[in-house]
Order: C-alpha cells, then structure tokens, then sequence
C-alpha cells in the first residue's frame, strides 16, 4: 500500500512538473509571438530624409514599404538592389502607395544631400535616409539589419545585410533577398500586397 | 549509309548549325591562345557613377593553369579585384591582393555577388560604348580586351529576359 502511495506521488509530481513546464513554456512562445515590431518604442528614433527633414522611425513603419541598408559607396549590392527593387516596382500589379527606402549606415560620408544625389537616377521611386549613428544603430536593430564598419587601408567599407524587408504597421511581412531575380521580388511583393489587404 | 541515316545526319547538322548560330546572337566570346572571355561587361548603376563594376565568364581552354593578377585601363584610375562572402545574411566585400586562380579546363565567373573588377575613380560619364581593360596573367601575360558598358537596369532586363 504504501509503496503505491509513493508511485501515486511520484507520478502526481511529474504531472504537475509537466504541467508547470509546459505552461512556462507556452508563455514564452506567446510572449515571443507578441513581439511584434509596432509594440517597440521607435518614437524617439529620428531618422533625417534626403531632403533635409526629420522622421519618425516608428512613422516610417506604418506604409506598407520596403526598407534596404547600404552605403553610397557600395560597388555593385547597393546600387543593383536598388535598381532591382525599381524595376520590381513598375512591374507589380498595384503599387498601392509601396515606398522603397533606402537607409544609409554611413552616416559620416552620407549627408542628406549625397544621397539626393545618388538616388536621383531612380526618378524619386526611391526614398534616402540617413541619421546620427545612434539612432541608425537603434533602427537597424529593431529590423534585425545587421552591419559592421571595415577599416580598409586609409578608408573603410560597412559589411551589411543583403536582404530588404517588407513592413507594413510596424510587421515583416517578408524579405527579398539578394539572389532573388526580378520574378521572385515580383511573386514576393505582390504576395506581401495581396497579404496587407 | 542508307538515306535515313543521311537525312538524320542532316538534320544534326543544321541544328548544330543553328545552335552555334544562337550562342552567337546571345553571347560575345573573345578566345586568346586558349583564354576564352565570355560577355565582358562594364556595369553602371547611372551615367554620373564614380565606381562601377566588371563582369566575364573566363574559360581556361589550356592545358595549363593560370592566374590572373591585376586589371588596368588608362580611362580608369584604379581597378581591383574583388570577391564577394555572404556570411550569416551579410555581404563582405575584400579586394584580392594575391591573384585569381583559373585552373586548367575550368571556368570561373565574374558576377554581382562573386568575382569582380571593382573599378574606381571613373572621371567622366559612362556611355554604352566599349572601354579597353588590360589584363594581366601571370602565363598569358597582357590581354587587352573590350568592355562593353551596360546600365544596371538593362543588363537586369536583359537577365530576366534570357
């Protein structure tokens, strides 16, 4: 009797065990879901656009848009990207107001008016920004972007993420990634489009 | 040789015929002594750009390996070779100081991405026109081949298009 009493415990103490664990762990997969971007405070993050003027970062999340990170001096990612990322734009079906930003890491070489001027071949389809290296640091983070400052000779480059992402209220909806050819962004930003709905 | 066999023979040559006629239309191939350069282009993302960027396929035909050290021009006022790495979502771009290996009977592609020429301090407006790059092996010594330049947004087009 009194060894069946012990089971009876021990298997009550692992339900319970069980039970605990499971529930631990089901609360953190919520919390983990419920981090979606908009719930971060990005309202004290100031981003400056290519013609001289404040932003909001947490504005800038709300249209539905697409967010690439490089540097004007960036050989060939950059300016094909961004190119790609044109074309990709006159070829969806409806644009329904998607922005294209571009966000420079280079806050030191990319004032405002640099960036004007080098996005000025995309006939205003793409939007320049830029900012105080904290509050880039701060926006790159929130968007997982990842960079890093390269000191090459009597330069540097940055190392940056390839990728753009999809945003709409604050969520990413989706990335298009560097090797993505022209179909795949198309199939890409008109599923993120017809998503948004 | 019955006349099905020569009819079938026939019809093998011309699609050969045509075949390399295609190729022809769609790619531009320089060989020098067993170097084959395939659709050398000059990259740009607009007509104002300061830095663009060099693309080819290189086939080396030769039963020797060989190593392609340095790019020069005299429109240009450096050019350098580099290779692209993706590492965990991010791009790391490095200049290659010690040459480009092309062992022999392979193939190595010049691409956005990958291999490149990185070619700086470009002081007037690129035009869709050739521009002459000095090649230098390490067997083959000089080439001299001609770039075509093409803008970003035709050369994707034209990527897309194929």
């Amino acid at each position: 009797m009194r060894i069946l009493k012990n089971i009876i415990f021990i298997i009550s103490l692992i339900s319970i065990l069980f039970i605990v664990t499971s529930f631990i762990i089901q609360m953190n997969l919520k919390k983990e879901k419920n981090i979606s971007l908009g719930e971060k405070d990005l309202s004290k993050v100031i981003l400056i656009d290519f013609n001289n003027n404040p932003i909001k970062a947490s504005d800038l999340l709300k249209n539905p848009s697409v967010f690439f990170f490089g540097f004007t001096n960036c050989p060939d990612i950059c300016p094909l990207t961004l190119t790609k990322l044109s074309i990709t734009l006159q070829k969806i079906k409806d644009d329904k107001n998607l922005i294209i930003y571009f966000v420079s890491l280079d806050s030191e070489r990319d004032k405002p008016e640099i960036l004007k001027n080098y996005l000025q071949s995309f006939k205003e389809e793409v939007i320049g920004l830029t900012g105080s290296e904290y509050n880039l640091k701060k926006f790159a983070d929130y968007l997982n972007i990842k960079y890093y400052k390269r000191k090459i000779k009597d330069s540097y480059t940055i190392d940056h993420t390839s990728s753009s992402v999809l945003i709409f209220k604050g969520k990413v909806y989706d990335k298009i990634l560097f090797d993505d050819d022209l179909n795949v962004s198309v199939k890409k930003i008109n599923n993120f489009l017809s998503h948004i709905n | 040789m019955n006349i099905q066999k020569l009819v079938n023979l026939l019809i093998f040559l011309i699609f050969l015929i045509f075949s390399k006629v295609n190729a022809k239309a769609e790619d531009l191939t320089i060989n020098v002594n067993g170097l084959i350069f395939k659709n050398p282009q000059i990259v740009y993302k607009d007509v104002n750009s300061k830095m663009v960027a060099g693309y080819f396929e290189l086939e080396n035909t030769n039963n020797f390996a060989d190593k392609l050290l340095s790019v020069k021009s005299d429109i240009f006022n450096k050019i350098e070779l580099h290779n692209t790495k993706m590492n965990d979502g991010v791009m790391k771009m490095y200049k290659i100081d010690s040459g480009i290996n092309i062992e022999k009977n392979t193939s190595l592609k010049f691409e956005p991405g990958k291999y490149h020429l990185m070619i700086m301090g470009v002081n007037k407006k690129i035009l869709e026109e050739e521009y002459l790059l000095s090649l230098y092996f390490q067997k083959s010594k000089k080439i001299d081949i001609n770039f075509k330049a093409i803008s970003m947004k035709n050369k994707l087009e034209m990527d897309h298009s194929h």
